[in-house]
């Protein structure tokens, strides 16, 4: 299995978040000035709104920043180290690859195997055990949403 | 006297709505759903009513909101249980019922600190709710006198409070806030026509539904966090003797001095837009262990150390919706996403609700009384088979949960960009759990951004472009001293109490 030894301290964690949201803010400001940021007939301009939002979040990231910067040594404690990453992405890398399968094989088929998966890997049961929970949670699902619901999802390989 | 008798008519023509066989049976269904998200840690009253949500796309608005409100209630009722039994906060309001509940558990009184918490739970409720059947209708008839500046006032009120009492890190609560704005002006502006801030992502061109934030910052998000933990839980097993529920209950007017003072405090805090059930209840166990003749006690299984909480938590959560439904103001962050869901069916919450769908209104108030009721026989009658829930290995809990969020994210507009963006947000939500930046404002203004733009671009029409018309009228000038005010007090308190403390050091 990957080794992943590191630890990130919860200064360069705070850091480097902040700076991601004022570039959103950036991206908020850029976006808005592509449409009427001024008065128009009907008031203001599409575009105003979403540039005061803006100027006014990437304002408050740079306070964040300043403030973050300003107490960088009570900020030493670790925040993410390898365990949570790998815990992390072993959720998350499925789920993406789950939800892209949606497209052709319907969303009860990669529920059951991403379900299957999960238990296998976190508790290690048989394959029975695995297949009767990979099976029974998705045709209750099927039941509550298709049957009882009737919000129709796509059965996809299945119907 | 006539005003009495009015409301009281009113609420009697809401419970012939909410005792349908219909309503009744999807409030029961809610009410035990509730109780399993609120159980179960990593999964509050939010996440369970967001998850819900897109499961009631079918239903009538009025049966929806019932079973989505029963779900609140529950959950909260859920997360005293693993408190108590567990020592770890089901619901982060239920955490000062750990300091005193766990301690009682374990000295064999699991089974009296359940009953004591539930039944002060339902007369914290009923308070609550008692406040919003009488004072509804007149909060109501006093919105009707809003104009656009004055909705924009009050928007801006609920926003600087949240700033103001969101927590130690008031500009992160900005940056939520500032967030949920911007994303709440993706798609189609409604005044010009305009499509804006899509970035050329045809999928955006309909917005961002609420829905997917919720489900993934509060649902994905909280769920990633547990799952990272690898969490284990071990607790102390009880069951629920009948005898013991029933001493408990008729000892329960002993404490009525800590049952009203929390009940005032959480009505208080519920009212209040951006403090809510988890502040309420702080307080309460603050204020229980300060007026006690027997402080010491406290910690160590003090029957008022989870009285007072349980009570303040359930009068606040019920109380929130009174600025919901009669404002449109979420009083908490699920009175956030209820508001939405009250949206999403095309219920404008506000005083014309009250005068336009009024079987809805009452309808839903006369389920509070019910719904609370039946939550709490509900779980006296089941608290030890819901702590059994807490054996069953998380590892298979979490992926069933990740699985639903999936499909209900999926079930909003059968989009699978939808999918990836909820997937998307779940990361989102972890990072801010991480670094504490709150949710619950990005949600309320995600929610509220549309209006709180369309009132703020009304108020400048009307006005010519002149920012001086939200101080015109009398009303808009409080609301927006009361927001200064909500935003600087807690900073000049803050900075007056450490000044205080230092002179009183150099002395």
């Amino acid at each position: 299995m990957l080794r992943l030894d590191f630890d990130v301290k919860r200064f360069g964690a705070e850091l480097a978040f902040a700076f991601f949201l004022l570039l959103i803010g950036g991206a908020a400001v850029a976006g808005a000035l592509q449409m009427n940021v001024g008065w128009k007939d009907d008031g203001p301009g599409a575009g105003f709104f979403p540039l005061l939002v803006g100027l006014v979040l990437c304002a408050a990231c740079v306070v964040q920043i300043v403030l973050t910067l300003k107490h960088r040594r009570t900020l030493q404690t670790p925040i993410f180290d390898g365990e949570a990453v790998r815990n992390l992405s072993g959720i998350v890398v499925p789920t993406a690859l789950c939800a892209a399968a949606i497209t052709v094989a319907g969303i009860y088929l990669p529920a059951a195997f991403l379900l299957a998966y999960f238990v296998h890997r976190r508790t290690k049961r048989s394959p029975i055990e695995i297949a009767a929970i990979a099976t029974a949670v998705p045709t209750a699902l099927y039941l509550l949403f298709d049957v009882a619901l009737e919000i129709k999802l796509p059965g996809g390989w299945l119907y | 006297m006539d005003f009495i008798f009015d409301q009281l008519g009113l609420l009697s023509g809401g419970f012939s709505v909410a005792l349908s066989g219909q309503n009744m049976a999807f409030l029961l269904f809610g009410v035990a759903i509730g109780i399993l998200v609120g159980v179960l840690p990593g999964l509050g009253a939010a996440n369970g009513v967001a998850i819900l949500l897109p499961l009631t796309f079918g239903l009538e608005p009025v049966t929806a909101m019932i079973m989505l409100t029963a779900t609140y209630w529950g959950a909260l009722l859920g997360g005293s249980i693993t408190s108590i039994l567990f020592n770890i906060p089901g619901e982060p309001a239920a955490l000062p019922t750990t300091f005193d509940g766990h301690p009682m558990a374990l000295q064999g009184k699991a089974s009296e600190a359940m009953a004591l918490a539930f039944t002060s739970s339902a007369v914290g409720a009923m308070i609550g709710t008692l406040l919003l059947t009488f004072a509804a209708s007149s909060i109501a008839d006093f919105g009707l006198r809003f104009g656009a500046p004055e909705y924009f006032a009050i928007y801006t009120l609920a926003f600087a409070s949240f700033i103001g009492m969101g927590g130690p890190e008031p500009i992160k609560t900005l940056i939520a806030i500032m967030i949920g704005l911007g994303l709440s002006t993706i798609g189609l502006d409604t005044v010009s026509g305009d499509v804006r801030m899509t970035f050329g992502l045809l999928d955006l061109i309909k917005g961002i539904s609420f829905m997917l934030v919720v489900i993934g910052m509060i649902g994905i998000g909280e769920l990633l966090i547990t799952m990272e933990r690898n969490l284990e839980l071990r607790g102390v097993v009880a069951r629920m003797d009948p005898r013991v529920i029933f001493r408990t209950i008729i000892t329960l007017p002993r404490y009525w001095v800590a049952l009203i003072r929390s009940a005032a405090v959480g009505c208080w805090m519920g009212v209040l837009p951006g403090s809510g059930a988890t502040i309420a209840s702080m307080m309460s166990y603050g204020f229980a262990r300060r007026f006690s003749s027997n402080r010491e006690a406290f910690g160590k299984g003090a029957r008022e150390g989870v009285v007072s909480p349980e009570t303040a938590d359930h009068a606040a959560a019920t109380s929130a919706m009174l600025p919901t439904l009669t404002l449109g103001i979420p009083g908490s962050g699920t009175a956030a996403v209820l508001l939405g869901g009250l949206l999403m069916w095309g219920l404008q919450p506000g005083p014309m609700l009250f005068v336009s769908q009024p079987d809805f209104v009452w309808g839903l108030i006369a389920s509070m009384y019910l719904g609370n009721v039946t939550a709490v026989v509900v779980v006296l009658l089941s608290a030890p088979l819901f702590a059994a829930i807490l054996r069953i290995p998380f590892a298979y809990i979490g992926p069933v949960i990740l699985v639903v969020c999936m499909i209900g994210a999926f079930a909003i507009a059968m989009s699978l960009f939808d999918i990836y963006m909820t997937l998307l947000f779940g990361l989102f939500g972890y990072l801010f759990k991480k670094l504490d930046y709150p949710i619950a404002p990005l949600v309320l203004a995600l929610i509220l951004g549309d209006q709180a733009e369309e009132s703020f671009r009304q108020s400048m029409i009307l006005s010519n472009g002149g920012v001086g018309i939200f101080w015109d009228s009398t009303l808009s000038k409080i609301l927006m001293t009361c927001s200064v005010l909500a935003l600087v007090a807690p900073i000049i308190l803050k900075n007056s109490t450490r000044i205080t403390s230092r002179l009183r050091d150099q002395n």
